[in-house]
């Protein structure tokens, strides 16, 4: 009676053990997220945490500095075009890989993939080399390519793995009723891939909106998208109007990773990251 | 002129050769039924007359028109899928509406043909849900009304009942017969089980190793089967090997008595089929075949006992028996004369 | 649904046009750099400075060190999460608390992220506060600018990446396979040692590979907590081409690196697939 208590409490142990180091780690991701929201409602001059009082002084400054509202838009007018760039060429791609009984589609697959293993850095790098070559060395449209390349993976892999799932009896029974292989694509195929486009393009949303590393090389310190000007800034002093731009960042980040789970899901999402 | 003319159909994948030059006629308003275990190539016949297996050689024509270069889309047919294949994100309603859409039908004609349609399989109540919502057996209800819509001139159905429990896969085995005869459209449906073949089918076509083994009603089939593979594959059958004497008489391999048969010609390893509800515990009738064995096992299954008897040749033979009462007085080990009537038993030669 | 040809080779075509232009080539062009100079000859020098000079390969081997402990860090770390959100809790709103926990990070730009690190690592941050309070030191430890604070900030950036890799295994498991285990007579523990464990090796790999790629490359973060001393590969490139404006040398090093990364990560899955009974593809 007594050992099988004495097991019982054994086996409840563990998960208890596992629920508190696991709670300890997410509080560890928390933390600095935390603690830049709270230094940016400091009514301190210098950075304070605890935050003395409550102010959105810093908030309306960095508003009212035009340089970086310029910098926001420009990231995001980078983030929102290649994504739409990676669209239009991830989702034929993965598409004509999956369905289109091509030799050797495996292995372009993983050319497609690769950029994602491949250090960003040089990505960036390199084109900064071919932008020079062709003659649009650091500007927007560099690190708009850049960009490209390093989102495009993001949104073949998730169109590719909600392709695999696919029944293709349900694209059988819709040519079974009448439709053409057009319309059949439209009304059957795309609406049930969906998600998992979806979910590709918002994290390639993200990847180009957090990049440091490509644009650093492609960017004059005039045009910086915000994650670079904040990295240029951050280098040689921090103060809460950099935090109260940090801060704004979160926020989108939540925001965006809401709009995930209430379109996608986000244990779905979870299985198909890197 | 048959609806469905399917003459000399080839298919390989591969080294594989899946359809070895199937010919079958199919004749309007017809209930066919496509039997045969896994692999016999049931299955690619069914998906070449929808369109969805591109055939090597030979025609498929319905309604006297080729097939050959007509799309699945555009063939006067339609299918209810082995898992149903409903559209999950949309409405049985609009599941059941995607094919007259297809074919411009006007929004008052969609709800003229989805609403009868929905009825027909007592699922207008459900029109509003999603697929997900619903059980096996209303979903495969929803396929089925779905198929219906188009008014194809063939319904193919394609293990249409597998998924679903023994009880509610006799109760819609009834329910589609009703509705052929309500529809009076031609049914060709593909199945493994020989039951569901003889309960709904007019017509059973055997298949065997890619090839037909035999076409004929239920009853045909059963009592006259073509081969051992159909013999065996539909209902319960004894197949005892037999040997010619000198003199041509036929006898039990292992056994002394001669048999009241002629040995056909050219067969070099004919079989005796003897089913098991034709034999009885006794003397033989008058004219019959009588066996020696030893009683090794009773098995009471409900409505009837089965009896297993080992003769001396160490032949194992199944006897059926209507009932729980008869010869109950036997116990195993008993040592039984079991016999049958002259024309109960065929030589089957293939 | 099929796909013609024809439009096979648009769809597809376009897609790898761009890859080859705006990615190929360019890794072309940093490959042909790295064996040029100034005047445009074709020349091993870079090469010979890189591997003939102690202090690149101390750099070199410091980018492999500091990706090898985030490595081993964020395992040790990001098992035990992904373990609980994907096997012991049951609550969905407290599993999508988790993911969101998880993701907040990865949707959050380095730089903010180390951001958040300086403030608590500074002298007067939180980290140094806690442990004057708990009376483990007496002072206020230099923490910025350390190899530690180096760690800690990489452990941050990569452990998402570990746990949605495990987690995504464990998820997928079959639980009847742990219950025949119990039902077998193992123990938890040895559920877990011999059941859980094996089977989540795929996990395992993926996120190690993924770790580790990731941090030999990491740029942003080594910057920011090092205090700006070139110490990992990453730096060293980025200081050739925009500090130095030799993008020859900086192309050898980023070769080197590659290199040395790819070797790496190969004999990585050699190892694993030499062990009998495992799938080292991720």
């Amino acid at each position: 009676m007594n050992r099988r208590r004495l097991n019982r409490a054994r086996d409840a142990a563990g998960p208890l053990l596992i629920s508190i180091i696991a709670w300890a780690v997410l509080v560890y991701l928390v933390l600095p997220l935390a603690v830049v929201i709270a230094i940016s409602f400091t009514t301190t001059e210098y950075l304070a945490f605890p935050p003395v009082g409550f102010t959105l002084n810093w908030y309306q400054r960095f508003l009212a500095d035009p340089s970086y509202v310029d910098a926001i838009l420009l990231s995001g007018r980078l983030a929102f075009g290649s994504t739409l760039i990676g669209f239009l060429l991830g989702v034929p791609a993965a598409l004509v890989l999956k369905r289109g009984r091509l030799p050797g589609a495996q292995m372009l697959g993983n050319l497609f993939l690769s950029p994602l293993i491949l250090p960003a850095i040089i990505i960036g790098v390199g084109v900064l080399q071919i932008s020079g070559t062709l003659g649009f060395a650091r500007s927007f449209e560099a690190m708009l390519v850049g960009h490209v390349v390093i989102i495009l993976p993001y949104i073949v892999r998730t169109t590719l793995a909600s392709l695999e799932g696919f029944d293709t009896s349900l694209e059988e029974a819709a040519q079974d009723l009448g439709a053409s292989g057009f319309s059949t694509f439209f009304l059957v195929t795309l609406p049930l891939i969906k998600p998992g486009i979806i979910a590709g393009c918002l994290f390639g949303l993200i990847m180009s909106w957090i990049d440091v590393e490509v644009s650093i090389f492609n960017t004059v310190i005039a045009q910086s998208p915000i994650p670079v000007k904040v990295f240029n800034y951050v280098q040689y002093s921090v103060d809460p109007m950099i935090a109260a731009v940090s801060a704004g960042t979160i926020y989108i980040a939540l925001i965006l990773v809401l709009l995930l789970d209430r379109l996608v899901g986000l244990d779905k999402v979870a299985g198909q990251q890197k | 002129m048959p609806l469905i003319a399917i003459d000399r159909v080839t298919k390989s994948y591969g080294s594989l050769q899946v359809l070895k030059g199937v010919s079958l006629d199919i004749e309007e308003g017809e209930f066919v039924a496509l039997l045969g275990p896994s692999g016999c190539g049931k299955t690619t016949l069914l998906r070449a007359i929808a369109g969805f297996v591109d055939i090597d050689t030979g025609t498929i024509a319905i309604g006297g028109h080729s097939m050959a270069n007509e799309p699945p889309n555009r063939r006067p047919v339609n299918m209810v899928f082995q898992n149903y294949a409903l559209f999950p994100h949309l409405t049985v309603r609009d599941n059941v509406a995607f094919g007259p859409r297809r074919n411009g039908v006007d929004k008052a004609g969609i709800a003229a043909i989805v609403d009868p349609a929905l009825e027909t399989v007592g699922m207008a109540a459900y029109a509003d849900r999603l697929p997900a919502q619903l059980s096996g057996g209303q979903q495969q209800r929803v396929a089925l009304a779905r198929a219906i819509a188009n008014k194809p001139k063939v319904l193919l159905l394609d293990e249409p009942l597998g998924a679903l429990d023994l009880k509610l896969r006799k109760r819609m085995q009834m329910e589609l017969k009703h509705l052929h005869q309500k529809l009076g459209i031609t049914f060709l449906f593909v199945t493994h089980d020989q039951e569901e073949a003889l309960v709904m089918a007019d017509r059973i076509v055997v298949m065997q190793d890619g090839g037909i083994a035999q076409i004929g009603t239920g009853e045909d089939i059963y009592a006259r089967p073509a081969n051992r593979y159909v013999a065996d594959f539909i209902g319960e059958a004894n197949l005892l090997p037999l040997e010619a004497s000198a003199d041509g008489a036929l006898r039990i391999v292992g056994e002394t008595e001669l048999l009241p048969y002629l040995a056909p010609d050219g067969a070099s390893a004919p079989t005796l089929l003897i089913r098991p509800e034709e034999i009885r515990i006794g003397a033989a009738p008058d004219g019959g075949v009588g066996l020696s064995g030893t009683l090794t096992d009773r098995v009471f299954i409900g409505n009837a006992t089965r009896l297993f008897v080992r003769t001396a040749s160490g032949q194992s033979i199944v006897i059926q028996q209507a009932g729980a009462g008869p010869n109950d007085a036997l116990r195993t080990g008993a040592q039984v004369r079991i016999g049958w009537a002259r024309e109960a038993a065929r030589v089957l030669t293939g | 649904m099929h796909i013609n040809r024809f439009w096979a080779a648009i769809l597809l075509g376009i897609p790898l046009i761009y890859l080859v232009v705006f990615f190929i080539t360019p890794l072309g062009m940093v490959v042909v750099d790295s064996f040029s100079n100034r005047e445009g000859e074709l020349t091993l020098e870079n090469y010979a400075l890189v591997l003939g000079d102690s202090y690149y390969w101390r750099v070199l081997g410091y980018t492999f060190w500091i990706a090898l402990v985030t490595c081993v860090a964020t395992l040790i770390l990001g098992y035990p999460l992904a373990y609980y959100m994907s096997l012991i809790e049951r609550r969905r709103a407290v599993r999508r608390l988790c993911f969101i926990l998880i993701l907040m990070p990865l949707f959050t730009s380095n730089i903010v992220r180390s951001f958040g690190w300086i403030v608590l690592l500074g002298r007067e941050g939180l980290v140094n506060e806690t442990l004057m309070w708990l009376g483990i030191v007496d002072r206020p430890l230099r923490l910025l600018s350390t190899e530690i604070a180096i760690i800690i900030g990489m452990i941050y950036v990569m452990l998402p990446f570990m746990v949605l890799a495990i987690a995504s295994v464990l998820q997928n498991m079959n639980g009847a396979l742990r219950e025949a285990a119990r039902d077998l007579g193992a123990t938890a523990f040895s559920t877990f040692l011999k059941v859980t464990l094996p089977l989540s090796a795929p996990g395992i790999v993926a996120g190690t590979l993924i770790v580790f790629t990731l941090s030999i490359s990491s740029y942003v973060t080594p910057r920011i907590m090092s205090g700006g001393r070139s110490v990992v590969s990453s730096m060293l490139i980025y200081d050739q081409f925009m500090l130095v404006f030799n993008p020859y040398l900086g192309s050898a090093i980023a070769v080197v690196l590659l290199v040395a990364s790819f070797a790496l990560i190969v004999a990585y899955t050699l190892l694993l697939e030499r062990r009998p009974g495992r799938r080292a593809s991720p």
